[in-house]
């Protein structure tokens, strides 16, 4: 059973069967198979057919809790649909759609997944996740969402093609994406879904990723895809709350609790007051540490 | 008519297969070469002849796989892949022709 947490997102190409018999082994929560941009045109056919038996073979590759995301071609390619057809026909967990320009285009992309979830008799809702990389997707990213919001559970930044399209180069402190990354941010935020960061393309420098993540996590970004196994643990550690807050949390939450029970409108802890926005993140940070299993043994 | 159609690579985990459509075959031809043929040749020659079953030729075909450690699910992408490279090449030669 998925736990729905996506911290990182590892994407892995489509057509190496060591790297995708590997990949559930580094504690990343969503697998990217990638059918896109590494996997050369004369091996789409063949990506597409590894990544379907990888996905109907989940069970003995795969934690359950691990979400399988795949990101397919764009529709306007000669690969696009049958992407869609093969892989919507063994219940992938979500699809990444590429270069999202306008709400039609993600609206027809739903359509198809749609109609091939009744084809295939899929029992579960196949969610979808954007990828915002061009200006022009920037420009049109609330209609996007406000319109895709019956699949749509996150928004991606592409940013290599992101800051191509802008006529920049991305660099190590990431000032040309900063307003991409905050508008995209205050969008899913708006919507109430994921706001996944884009890669971090350097895989020898952990550190510059630890202080990226770091800063993206600030912005308001819920996770960050990674290009790289090493990356996925740098990533989880800055999403992942620690055992303090954790603590912390479920000390507020059990405050308010008792409060509410005595009929007390404000409630103080250590001399500082818990209003509501302290108890919903306190909420927020409970609610991921359960699922992610720190209080099993409690339960 | 003959054509052939080859589908992975010889990369560990992977596996090679090629698939030769020939109207002198008589029968369906199977080798497979494979560092743990002891311990999975009979499994893989099941998949693949599922997968012969599946595809639905009504051609006889010869299947050469240089297996270099893979895992049941590639063997049957692998598969999948050449036949349908064979299928795609097919429709092309009645087009041709």
């Amino acid at each position: 059973m998925m736990n729905n947490i996506r911290r990182s997102l590892l994407y892995v190409p489509g057509n190496q069967p060591a790297i995708i018999n590997s990949a559930g082994i580094y504690g990343a929560d969503v697998i990217v198979f990638d059918l896109e941009d590494s996997i050369s045109i004369d091996e789409k056919d063949s990506a597409r057919s590894l990544v379907k038996n990888a996905i109907i073979n989940r069970n003995n590759l795969y934690k359950s809790n691990v979400e399988l995301m795949v990101r397919v071609n764009h529709l306007s390619t000669p690969f696009g649909a049958e992407d869609l057809e093969e892989i919507i026909s063994v219940s992938p967990d979500s699809i990444r759609i590429p270069k999202v320009e306008s709400a039609e285009e993600l609206i027809k992309v739903h359509e198809i997944i749609g109609k091939l979830e009744k084809k295939f008799q899929i029992k579960t809702r196949i969610t979808t996740v954007a990828i915002i990389e061009t200006l022009l997707g920037l420009h049109n990213i609330e209609e996007i969402v406000k319109k895709g919001l019956d699949r749509l559970t996150g928004l991606t930044l592409g940013a290599e093609d992101f800051t191509r399209d802008l006529g920049t180069e991305r660099s190590i402190g990431g000032e040309e994406l900063l307003f991409a990354r905050e508008k995209l941010v205050f969008i899913a935020k708006l919507y109430n879904i994921d706001a996944i960061d884009t890669v971090f393309s350097n895989v020898f420098d952990l550190d510059a990723l630890k202080t990226e993540t770091q800063f993206i996590k600030k912005l308001g970004f819920t996770g960050k895809s990674a290009i790289h196994p090493s990356q996925v643990s740098e990533i989880n550690s800055v999403f992942t709350p620690t055992a303090a807050e954790i603590e912390n949390s479920v000390e507020i939450l059990q405050a308010a609790a008792e409060a509410k029970e005595k009929g007390l409108g404000v409630i103080a802890r250590h001399g500082r007051m818990i209003d509501l926005p302290v108890i919903k993140k306190s909420e927020r940070i409970v609610n991921m540490a359960r699922k992610l299993g720190y209080f099993e043994e409690e339960e | 008519m003959k054509l052939n159609a080859v589908a992975g690579s010889l990369i560990s985990c992977d596996l090679l297969v090629e698939i030769e459509l020939n109207d002198n075959l008589t029968d369906n031809e199977i080798i497979i070469e494979s560092p743990s043929i002891i311990q999975y040749g009979k499994k893989m020659k099941e998949i693949t002849y599922e997968e012969i079953i599946r595809n639905g030729l009504k051609k006889f075909v010869r299947i050469k796989i240089v297996d270099k450690g893979a895992l049941d699910y590639v063997l049957r992408a692998r598969l999948q892949t050449a036949f349908n490279r064979i299928g795609k090449m097919m429709i092309v030669g009645e087009n041709d022709e």
